[in-house]
């Protein structure tokens, strides 16, 4: 039974879950299928690259289940936007809930479904296609939770940015897309020419890339991925910053998307 | 005793256009006010104000003693506010619609039992509590609408322009529920363009032109001082010429006003002589909302 609004808020938008899984389910399944496609492709790579030992899902499950991560981020601004097309943003606030209240709801809900995603993505990695976390399952959560902060607080910003459903979307596949390929989420960033390598550590793919690395193929603890953590949250900050920002101009204009 | 809203010298604008200027409004508990005005008028404007989701450029507004722009926070979920647009989840069941507006409204597991179905039971939604809102149709919509604003048993009431799209059914449902709820002691203001449900409210009237307030008072006072009956004769072609005080001429309608319908009539009838073969009907126009409100946004001053 709900009893604050932030949870009322998140139970809600559970029911419309539920009601409506496809996006949810597509999100699983389809990293599952890429993961098996690439799994096979990255073995060659990882002895390229002088990691003996390692199995080709050591890079795919990371990369899929990252930029997945991000794709999952659509889920928040679908809700967001939900609520603007429906005209209950504003009901909902004079019904006694917040804006804060509101966001944060969403908030909970896409934390919960890109950690609820990543674990199903690195259990299936685990156990069909051959992952093996060498390093801290702790390091590996609490990177998890850095990527989950980043990429709820990116979707916040891209919907406070975007003029429309259709405008935040289209930033998101790019941005996604872009940051995932930079990052060195899709192909590891050793095989890229050195530009790319520079620019790559503008992208918040790559810190979590690099971290997810350090605890699966190079066996480290929470020491070694502090500074990947540190970076994720980092971006989140900017990103919340910005969100905060748009928000506030759009208070002044009667908060209108 | 504080009153329930208190709006001084409201002004608001949008860029360059002036919205509302100058507004004073005032209710108190268990009253019924009802806001009047053409399109643009600025009726939704001074509600989205009231209910703290717009910012205003000058004035005062209180909602139960509080400053809604210092305090926001401190009114919200004592408001209940259905907006013009339909506002609720269409993959959500009636019920779980009034359930989360109902939490939000601050009403806690036992109470949130007997909330919902007092409304339902109301707005006669009881037998569809357990359908998903998109299969309801347009005018049971309209009921669940106003029902969630209801649902957290608010203090004071937006309304605005709740029974449009409404079968005739639903509005006659919702006007007992809105005399039910003020006459409980909440405060209700409503907008409307169907005149006639404000006179079935017996409410009191403020009417907005060009973003000011040109009129306020009960329905009576404002049908009294602004209104007069007519006699409405219809002609074959254009009315004749008249020297009767007031006589107004629209297409092939001649309208005299009246004070004493009974008595006029048989004059006007008389005075028509010779064009009377011309003369196609007599009605009597009674002096109602309809025709105060039409004078005093002709007059476009305050009394």
């Amino acid at each position: 039974m709900p009893v604050t609004p932030v949870v009322a808020v998140l139970h809600h938008d559970l029911i419309w879950l539920r009601r409506d899984p496809v996006p949810f389910v597509t999100l699983l399944l389809t990293p599952c299928l890429l993961m098996s496609f690439t799994a096979p492709l990255y073995a060659g790579v990882a002895s390229r690259l002088g990691h003996e030992g390692a199995s080709g899902a050591d890079f795919s499950v990371p990369g899929m289940a990252l930029m997945f991560a991000f794709f999952m981020g659509g889920v928040i601004k679908e809700s967001i936007f939900r609520e603007f097309e429906l005209h209950t943003w504003n009901r909902v606030q004079v019904s006694g809930a917040s804006a804060g209240d509101l966001l944060g709801g969403k908030i909970l809900l896409g934390g919960m479904l890109v950690l609820g995603q990543s674990s199903v993505l690195f259990l299936v990695g685990g156990l069909l296609l051959g992952l093996n976390v060498r390093g801290s399952m702790v390091a590996l959560i609490v990177l998890l939770v850095g990527v989950a902060v980043c990429v709820v607080s990116f979707s916040l910003a891209l919907c406070t940015l975007a003029r429309s459903r259709s405008q935040a979307f289209a930033y998101d596949r790019v941005i996604t897309l872009v940051w995932t390929v930079l990052g060195g989420a899709l192909v590891p960033i050793e095989l890229m020419p050195s530009w790319v390598r520079a620019l790559a550590t503008v992208t918040p793919v790559h810190w979590a890339v690099s971290g997810l690395r350090e605890v699966i193929v190079g066996g480290g603890g929470l020491r070694q991925v502090l500074l990947s953590v540190a970076c994720l949250f980092a971006f989140s900050l900017v990103f919340c910053a910005i969100a905060l920002w748009r928000v506030s101009k759009k208070v002044d204009r009667g908060f209108r998307w | 005793m504080t009153p329930s809203l208190r709006v001084e010298g409201l002004g608001k604008r949008y860029g360059e256009r002036r919205v509302l200027s100058g507004v004073d409004l005032v209710a108190g508990r268990g009253e019924i006010l009802a806001v009047l005005g053409a399109n643009g008028a600025g009726k939704t404007t001074l509600l989205s104000i009231i209910a703290g989701i717009t910012s205003h450029d000058e004035g005062d507004v209180r909602v139960l003693g509080v400053d809604v722009r210092a305090h926001p926070k401190a009114v919200r979920g004592r408001i209940g506010w259905a907006a013009q647009d339909t506002a609720v989840y269409p993959t959500h069941t009636v019920e779980e619609n009034l359930r989360y507006f109902g939490t939000l409204g601050g009403v806690r597991r036992g109470g949130l039992r007997a909330s919902v179905d007092a409304v339902m039971e109301a707005l006669d939604l009881t037998r569809s509590s357990r359908t998903p809102v998109r299969d309801l149709s347009g005018g049971q919509r309209r009921r669940v609408h106003a029902a969630c604003a209801l649902v957290h048993r608010p203090e004071l009431i937006l309304l605005d322009e709740p029974t449009v799209g409404a079968d005739p059914e639903t509005r006659r449902d919702l006007l007992r529920l809105v005399a039910a709820i003020a006459r409980d002691g909440a405060t209700v203001l409503y907008t409307s363009h169907y005149l006639g449900e404000i006179e079935d409210l017996d409410a009191r009237v403020v009417v907005l032109g060009g973003g000011r307030c040109l009129a306020e008072g009960p329905v009576s006072d404002l049908v009294s001082r602004h209104a007069r009956s007519e006699l409405v004769l219809r002609f074959h072609g254009p009315p004749p010429t008249t020297h009767w005080p007031g006589a107004r001429v629209d297409e092939d309608l001649l309208r005299l006003p009246t004070a004493d319908p009974a008595i006029d009539i048989i004059k006007a009838v008389e005075w028509v002589g010779a064009e009377r073969d011309r003369l196609r009907s007599v009605d009597i126009a009674k002096a109602d909302l309809e025709s105060a409100y039409f004078n005093i946004l002709r007059a476009g001053s305050c009394p």
